[in-house]
């Protein structure tokens, strides 16, 4: 499973690097994110792109698994 | 399709819209309910930091957006910050944002504003602000970034909760070292009262963060993946605000919008209203040069009435100089 590491960073990269790394064409992938607002425009990206997401949140940190 | 909230943030921008329009109605600058970028500058103006004294003004609006967000991000647990990452880049790139604003005469959000009052101007303000964000995205798929942010300490966010209540003392109190603009004297002295703005921020605030209205990100979104949940606030904000200015001006008899004048057919409808001198063009000289509307995109200076400028040169073009 690709993981893309999005902690820390300021809106649009983690969608940015989200969107590069759906170009690889994986099944799965695990998108990092440590604030509501990335966490919800990547959630909204990778839904639009045909994935289905899950959210596990851990101290303030988000792990957004994407399945297709 | 998944609805994916775009029912709220339509309501709040149709709240928020509503609300801009409202405090014009209410003391605030034509088409001004709202101007992040135009407060600060008024704020900064009340603070002394400069010394333009058509716009010195501690806004409450602003004081509210900062305490109304704070709360409810503080409520929902959402209150974290974060700083470190590229602080003198951020600081010389929000020093070009401000400085590109107070030359387009207002923030994204009064862009919208702007044109649900008729200033047409705006669109051009608007492409301006699409072709910025393409070129942003562009630099970030070639692979430039801030940086990573870090977790700061909870005193660190409090502080500009902290300032804003500084703020709001120092303008009910005034003391002699805060400047107010005065009476007539320009934009600065165009606000609804202190609590009306107050409360207005403040619930702009709550929405706003709430929504996460970002009107870079609804542009982003759009052409990114043809999402348009954050753009629809923004619609609704422009339909908002067009709905209450024909209320509001069917209701007082006076006009919200940025129609042409009817008696010098230009789109100055400054007469009786406050404009800048030096940047007024006098209806008897013809077109305005520079395309601007002052009324609607700040409403500067002092007050004249229609025809009485005393320029008669009659050079075309030429800028009123007020008696």
């Amino acid at each position: 499973m690709e993981r893309v590491d999005a902690r820390g960073l300021s809106c649009p990269e983690p969608v940015i690097l989200t969107r590069k790394a759906l170009l690889g064409g994986a099944k799965e992938y695990e998108v990092l994110v440590d604030n509501v607002t990335s966490r919800e425009n990547v959630t909204r990206f990778a839904e639009h792109a045909g994935y289905t997401v899950t959210v596990t949140e851990a101290g303030g940190e988000y792990t957004l698994s994407l399945k297709k | 399709m998944k609805n994916n909230g775009k029912t709220g943030i339509i309501i709040a921008g149709l709240i928020i819209g509503a609300i801009a329009s409202l405090l014009v109605y209410f003391g605030n600058p034509a088409n001004m309910g709202f101007c992040i970028a135009c407060f600060i500058r008024d704020t900064a103006g009340g603070l002394g930091l400069h010394q333009a004294p058509p716009v010195q003004y501690i806004r409450p609006e602003i004081i509210g957006i900062i305490l109304g967000s704070f709360a409810i991000a503080l409520v929902k647990g959402e209150f974290s910050p974060k700083g470190g990452s590229a602080p003198l880049t951020r600081f010389a790139i929000g020093f070009c944002i401000m400085i590109g604003c107070l030359m387009f005469l207002g923030c994204p959000f009064r862009m919208i504003i702007r044109l649900g009052g008729g200033d047409l101007n705006a669109l051009l303000g608007l492409a301006g602000f699409a072709l910025g964000i393409l070129a942003g995205v562009a630099f970030l798929n070639m692979g430039y970034s801030l940086k990573r942010t870090y977790k700061l300490a909870p005193t660190e966010g409090g502080i500009l909760p902290a300032a804003a209540v500084v703020l709001l003392v120092l303008l009910i109190a005034a003391p002699a070292f805060i400047h107010f603009t005065e009476p007539e004297g320009g934009p600065g002295a165009k606000h609804a009262a202190i609590a009306i703005s107050l409360v207005a921020g403040a619930i702009v605030g709550c929405l706003a963060q709430r929504t996460r209205l970002c009107m870079a990100g609804g542009l982003r979104d759009v052409v990114l993946f043809q999402d348009f949940r954050l753009i629809s606030g923004f619609i609704a904000i422009f339909a908002a605000c067009l709905v209450t200015n024909l209320i509001l001006g069917a209701v007082t008899g006076g006009t919200y919008f940025h129609a042409p004048c009817r008696l010098c057919g230009t789109g100055d409808r400054s007469h009786g209203r406050s404009v800048e001198p030096a940047r007024h063009v006098c209806s008897r000289t013809g077109s305005n040069p520079s395309g601007r509307m002052p009324a609607a995109s700040a409403g500067y200076g002092r007050r004249r009435q229609h025809g009485q400028c005393s320029d008669s040169s009659g050079t075309a073009g030429r800028r009123c100089i007020l008696p």
